[in-house]
């Protein structure tokens, strides 16, 4: 058999690489994206199989391999299933990354920004109190923003505000791609920005990863405290008088936030502070939660395979009787949205506080 | 056989019925679809070889129609067909060894049907078997099938080979679930065998463990069960295995319906007892005097590592990490490939120790029978000389029932190789069966065994062995020494090759010795609905089963 | 006249047989005079007699039957030579293995010879043995009698777990005996139910379970639903019972029903068959679960309900079908109060039961009943019919066995 030269960046990974080549797929249901697109060189085992192949010279580095490595949308639901507690998610990113080096940046278009206007006069020019939605927010889920700028206000936190540096891309699409030098070039821009706050919230949930794990990877650690919308909203709605909201909702727990951040009670918290009855958990839920395919640049990249996640996440929920399901990361709000149809209402966690707070305020 | 069609023209072709993004000739495809999880193809894989024998395409139809559709070309222009669901089979059933299409059936994973009433669910074959019972669980239901491979296998694959799984003893094996298919044949024809007219036979029953090679099973109706409400698990301690299998016996005669029964053989008792078990004098005797190599294995296949059990509880992998550092890898490797080397002597040291032999058994219901039942089993094991273990084992092994599965990829990283062997008897014969099958692989292989899924007339063995050889092609050989050792042992011991895991290739060669004479029925079953052979081509039956000439393989 | 003797019969043919088959048990046939071919009944004994028989009318292209001799053979298969088998003969008992619990036996015994034999030693097959007791066990399996579908036995092809058959080429094939197996489809069940049109089944092994004394639960209920419901929650609760029937008397069987205690308030019996002080829960556990929801009847000791209650089984000639428990309790609902005599479900099991109900009973309610069971009429051709044309093709290419079934 002809061998190619074996792969020394990723000779680094042999360990992990093998555990998975061997392995008869045991972590197979939980990946959303095979389950998804039925195909085996989709699992872990397959992307993990075809790495530890180009890393022993058994296969070439083609685009199609590059390709297929780029399926994994990061949600690390394998390693959280496996016996090994293999981090598939990191090693395939470091794949990716030699693929890129190796073979070019993926195509794909680049993320162009949004204007963005000021809302609600929550504009400064450095603020010492950032707010940063994620781009996501900014294209498809504006209405959160507003929502969240409405809480403040009536909650009496007036210096959270929006800045310069809200529009850039965070770069999670060059991260995720494994493109290393167009993120680091980003990020630096970014972490520019941003640095000047002493505070900051972060809506997506992607972008608080970046924030809070890679980018200091990157030595760009902020100087500035890094918290979810939700960690935010936690002390803030602690004293506020909320007129509960009825209905049977379901928490979509995001696998960035989960799995990655480990943020998983305060989301719980807040709902349970206006919701009526009990909050409805999906079998699916916390550490072993389903990626609805918002996330990993699944929606570009293979916008099937992601409806049909987001649909997976979706019946989850009707099939516990839910009648809305909540996320506070609007990657996946948006991406749930569009699969729901009329099976289930998809409501950002910041919009169905403000529903609580503000019915109390108008009556209060 | 008329000339293969040219790939080109054949994906073309595909391309039409499934639409070309459902059909894929990528390297990256080819390359996982070119193996399932045959421990032999592991060791190719070792060697370097990743895609021995890969596919021409692979294609992903989205119903049964356009299976029929796909099947119908490809009978049309005789290119083989392997049918495929999880690829998780451990007998080489869905290596494409004459290339040919490779027709993954995972698109069709819906469930289509509840009845509640009646307790029968109808549901497409490429479901994942893990999502299937996540399914039935938020309605209540439990298919009550549970094999190791549940995270990775399929329904349609479950029926396609026979699938056991954990609580065989109480639900049956997955043939004993269904009630009725939906299967397309090669010419296209799609037929319901639930449809069965006076004086026919039960064509259920025929198509169950074809092994792809009469048509695609596209759906099936299955018996559910409403999830039970209580289930209790408690281990005993037999003196001997002879005591343990009287007790078994006993038990699955009396009438009582375990969910499971299982009986570990010495060295087996010691793994699975593992940290449950409290440290004795057999215990430490065995390591003392199995020395560092038997300590090593057995550390080795002892690791606890808590896989997807469904409670999300991980706690089993904490000891885990510590374990895998480097260093203390290489030094386990360079142990245990030692020792394997010499597998008579760690056959001869593992198994001189004085352990007890473990059972587990376990009832699922209504909490007040459960009670009743395990009371009743209780009182049979002990006459038959088993001592209460408490319900630490039964726990233990519930909870990482799974995760054996885990311990494989770890032996294949040392560059050894590890299978398993489930054979079959009734009770008369199952303990010769059990010295025979030893005595075949001890010059070859670590061998250790469990007696897992037990009935009322007999019982399954289940043989772990691991070897090692240092030479890849040298591995392969031994490989084939240990299977045809083994193989020729079970079948003079008057048992079947398989309980659970299937021919595929792996056993193929030794079905003429399983069957005698029943491959006639074999060839007719398969000229009367696939005369031209296409469908997966090569398993179940070697050609050569056959002496007829005029009945000589077509792909 | 020419009054019909052997010495009319061909003697080549004739000849020939004498050296598979003794002579004592050839039984030349009336009609075999009138075609050139010969008409014999004959009873082989071994395996090897009936492998040879079957090599001998391939050679001759006679036609073998595993039934009786009908009028009109000797026209239909005109110059070829035609054998009736027998199994009369064919009734050893060649192994009774109690520590595997099973039974081999030649297939010619009847249901009631082997049932006599297990009986002796305590052990049953878990077979409805009465409605074909003098029919052989093989003859019984051939043609799926019962197509059983109980929650203790499952059905009866399932009991079967070896088979010895003789091909229509004269290939002698055995089934390897296991509890389970995974080589390949269970090619022995092409023989159960397929009437003999496949092979010729001469050795069996069955599962045997203890006998235990038959007890019977009795309960009485106002209508089909209220009787599901009980069935069905007893099932849910752990009732793994021998046996479950469903059934009202027919109008001849009034005294039979006023014995029982069954009435027009409680026109319904429900049969509860316990399994045995282990499995199944005990007699008081039953009366715990159903005295809620039924009332509980005291039959006479002994009392059959087969023959108290309903025409004996071997008068049953109304269909029975399969139905699920969802089309059993869709036919309680469209009944309602109202219940018919005759009515009979039995062998249930929580996925559903059979179903039947006498031909005696006329009427606009026993009609509704009928109506549904007519939609579970299989139509010809079955979808199946093409496939099995071409498998006894590939068997039996010469047309030998049971031509024309």
């Amino acid at each position: 058999m002809a061998r190619a030269q074996s792969d020394a960046p990723l000779a680094a990974y042999a360990h992990e690489l093998t555990l998975c080549a061997y392995c008869p797929s045991l972590c197979r249901d939980e990946c959303p994206v095979a389950e998804a697109d039925s195909r085996d060189t989709s699992t872990p085992w397959g992307l993990m199989s075809l790495a530890d192949h180009v890393r022993r010279g058994a296969i070439e580095l083609t685009d199609d391999v590059a390709d297929a490595w780029a399926r994994c949308v990061g949600c690390g639901a394998c390693t959280a299933a496996c016996g090994h507690d293999n981090d598939v998610t990191g090693v395939l990113l470091a794949a990716r990354s030699v693929a890129v080096q190796r073979l070019g940046p993926p195509s794909g278009a680049a993320f162009e920004p949004p204007e963005v206007t000021e809302r609600a006069g929550r504009w400064e020019a450095q603020p010492k109190f950032a707010l940063v939605p994620g781009p996501e927010v900014l294209r498809n889920a504006p209405a959160a923003v507003d929502a969240l700028f409405d809480l403040c206000d009536i909650l009496d936190e007036p210096s959270l505000s929006l800045g310069p540096g809200v529009e850039l891309d965070l770069g999670y699409a060059a991260w995720h791609s494994g493109d290393h030098a167009q993120f680091a070039r980003q990020a630096a821009r970014v972490h520019q920005h941003l640095n000047t706050a002493s505070r900051i919230v972060v809506m997506s949930a992607e972008a608080l990863h970046l924030l809070r794990n890679v980018y200091p990877e990157f030595g760009l650690r902020l100087d500035a405290e890094v918290m979810h919308t939700t960690e935010f909203l936690v002390p803030l709605l602690s004293g506020a008088v909320v007129q509960r909201v009825s209905g049977r909702v379901a928490y979509h727990d995001a696998c960035h936030l989960s799995r990655h951040l480990g943020v998983y009670d305060e989301p719980r918290q807040l709902l349970e502070r206006v919701l009526t009855g009990r909050l409805t958990e999906l079998p699916k839920a916390g550490d072993r939660t389903r990626c609805c395919g918002g996330t990993g640049c699944a929606v570009n990249r293979q916008p099937a395979t992601a409806a049909t996640m987001a649909s997976e996440v979706i019946a989850l929920a009707v099939d516990v009787g839910a009648e809305t399901l909540v996320s506070f990361s609007p990657e996946c709000v948006v991406s749930l949205r569009a699969a729901a149809g009329d099976r289930i209402a998809v409501e950002h966690g910041v919009g169905l506080i403000r529903q609580a707070v503000q019915s109390t305020g108008s009556e209060t | 056989m008329a000339a293969r069609l040219a790939r080109a023209e054949l994906v073309a072709g595909l391309a039409g019925i499934v639409g070309p993004e459902h059909v894929s000739t990528s390297q990256a495809d080819l390359v996982a679809y070119s193996a399932d999880f045959w421990p032999k193809a592991q060791i190719w894989k070792l060697a370097g070889d990743v895609q021995r024998y890969p596919p021409d395409c692979v294609v992903w139809p989205a119903d049964e129609a356009e299976i029929a559709a796909v099947l119908g070309f490809c009978n049309e222009h005789n290119v083989p067909v392997v049918p495929y669901g999880g690829g998780s089979g451990v007998c080489g059933g869905t290596v494409p060894i004459s290339g040919g299409v490779t027709v993954d059936v995972k698109r069709l994973n819906q469930l289509l049907e509840v009845d509640d009433a009646s307790l029968i669910v109808r549901c497409q074959a490429g479901i994942n078997g893990q999502r299937f019972e996540d399914k039935l669980n938020a309605r209540g239901l439990s298919l009550g099938h549970f094999p190791s491979s549940i995270a990775c296998s399929t329904l349609g694959g479950w029926l396609a080979a026979r699938s056991g799984g954990q609580f065989s003893s109480k639900y049956g094996k997955i043939e004993d679930m269904v009630l009725s298919l939906r299967v397309v044949f090669p010419n296209g024809d799609i037929r319901d065998t639930g449809v069965r007219g006076p004086g026919a036979p039960d064509w259920t029953q025929l198509i169950v463990g074809s092994e792809g090679t009469l048509g695609i099973i596209t759906e099936a109706s299955l018996k559910v069960h409403p999830i039970p409400n209580a289930q209790r698990l408690r281990g005993y301690r037999f003196r001997n295995l002879h005591d343990g299998f009287e007790g078994m016996r006993a038990v699955m005669q009396s009438g009582l319906r375990p969910i499971v029964v299982r009986l570990y053989d010495p060295f087996d008792s010691m793994l699975a007892l593992g940290k449950q078990r409290k440290v004795d004098r057999h215990g430490d005797e065995a390591t003392d005097s199995g020395g560092g190599a038997v300590g090593a294995l057995r550390r080795m296949l002892s690791e606890r590592t808590g896989p997807s059990d469904a409670s999300g509880d991980k706690s089993g992998g904490g000891g885990l990490l510590s374990r895998l550092s480097p260093l203390a890898d290489s030094a386990k490797r360079r142990a245990l490939t030692t020792a394997l080397r010499a597998p008579n002597v760690l056959n001869r040291l593992a198994h001189s120790a004085p352990s007890p032999c473990l059972m587990i058994i376990g009832f699922d219901g209504e909490p007040d029978g459960v009670a009743a039942d395990s009371w009743s089993a209780g009182e049979l094991l002990a006459e038959a000389g088993g001592t209460d273990a408490g319900t630490g084992p039964g726990e233990a092994w519930l909870k990482h029932r799974y995760s054996v599965a885990f311990k494989q990829a770890k032996m294949f990283e040392m560059g050894a190789f590890v299978d398993t062997m489930e054979v079959a008897t009734t009770w008369d014969r199952l303990e010769s069966l059990y010295q025979a099958v030893r005595k075949a692989v001890r010059p070859h292989a670590f061998v250790m065994a469990h007696f897992s899924h037990a009935y009322r007339e007999g019982c399954s063995i289940y043989f772990t062995f691991a070897a090692y050889h240092s030479d890849p092609l040298r591995a392969e050989q031994l490989y084939d020494t240990i299977w045809n050792a083994a193989s020729e042992a079970t079948l003079r011991a008057g048992a079947t090759l398989s309980h659970h895991h299937g021919v595929g290739l792996s056993k193929r060669k030794h079905m003429v010795g399983e069957h005698g004479a029943m491959v006639h029925v074999w060839r007719a079953l398969k000229d009367s609905v696939d005369p031209r052979g296409i469908m997966n081509p090569g398993k179940l039956f070697t050609d050569e089963s056959f002496a007829d000439p005029t009945h000589g393989a077509t792909a | 006249m020419t009054p019909p003797t052997s010495s009319v019969q061909p003697i080549g043919s004739l000849h020939e047989l004498r050296q598979i088959v003794p002579t004592e048990q050839i039984e030349p046939q009336l009609d075999g005079e009138q075609g050139a071919g010969g008409s014999w009944a004959l009873e082989p004994a071994t395996q090897v007699e009936l492998v040879e028989l079957l090599k001998w009318a391939n050679r001759r292209h006679a036609a073998v039957f595993t039934r009786r001799p009908r009028r009109g053979d000797a026209e239909r298969f005109g110059r070829r030579p035609r054998l009736y088998l027998r199994g009369r003969r064919m009734k050893r008992v060649l192994d009774l293995d109690i520590v595997s619990g099973t039974i081999t036996v030649q297939s010619g015994i009847t249901m009631a010879e082997l049932h006599n034999t297990l009986d002796e030693r305590t052990y049953t097959t878990g077979f409805p043995t009465r409605p074909w007791s003098q029919e052989p066990l093989g003859a019984v399996l051939a043609a799926s009698l019962d197509a059983h579908w109980g929650p203790a036995y499952g059905k009866m092809e399932s009991q079967v777990v070896g088979l010895g058959v003789v091909l229509p080429n004269g290939t002698a094939v055995e089934s390897r005996v296991a509890p389970r197996k995974a080589v390949g489809p269970d090619f022995s069940r092409l023989f159960l139910g397929s009437r003999g049109r496949f092979g010729i089944v001469h050795q069996v092994t069955l599962r045997i379970y203890p006998s235990a004394g038959r007890i019977v639960s009795s309960f009485g209920a106002p209508d089909l639903t209220t009787a599901l419901a009980a069935v069905k929650r007893g099932i849910e609760r752990g009732l793994h019972p021998r046996a479950i029937e469903i059934l009202s008397p027919t109008a001849d069987r009034s005294w039979g029903r006023k014995r029982v205690g069954l009435s027009d308030a409680l026109p319904l019996l429900v049969v509860i068959e316990p399994w045995g002080p282990l499995a199944g829960r005990p007699l008081s556990w039953i009366d715990e679960q159903f005295a809620g929801a039924l009332t509980r009847l005291t039959p006479p000791v002994g009392w059959s309900v087969h023959d108290g209650l309903l025409p004996p089984p071997r008068a049953w000639t109304a269909p029975v079908v399969g139905m699920s428990w969802a089309e059993l309790e869709e036919l309680g609902i469209s009944l309602g109060a109202d219940v018919p005599a005759g009515l009979w479900v039995v062998r249930m099991s929580r996925q559903g039961g059979w179903l039947s109900i006498s031909d005696d009973v006329r009427g606009e309610v026993a009609d509704r009943v009928r109506a549904r069971m007519q939609q579970h009429h299989v139509a010809r051709p079955t979808p199946w019919d093409d496939v099995q044309e071409r498998l006894e093709r590939q068997l039996d290419p010469k047309g030998i066995l049971n031509p024309g079934a």
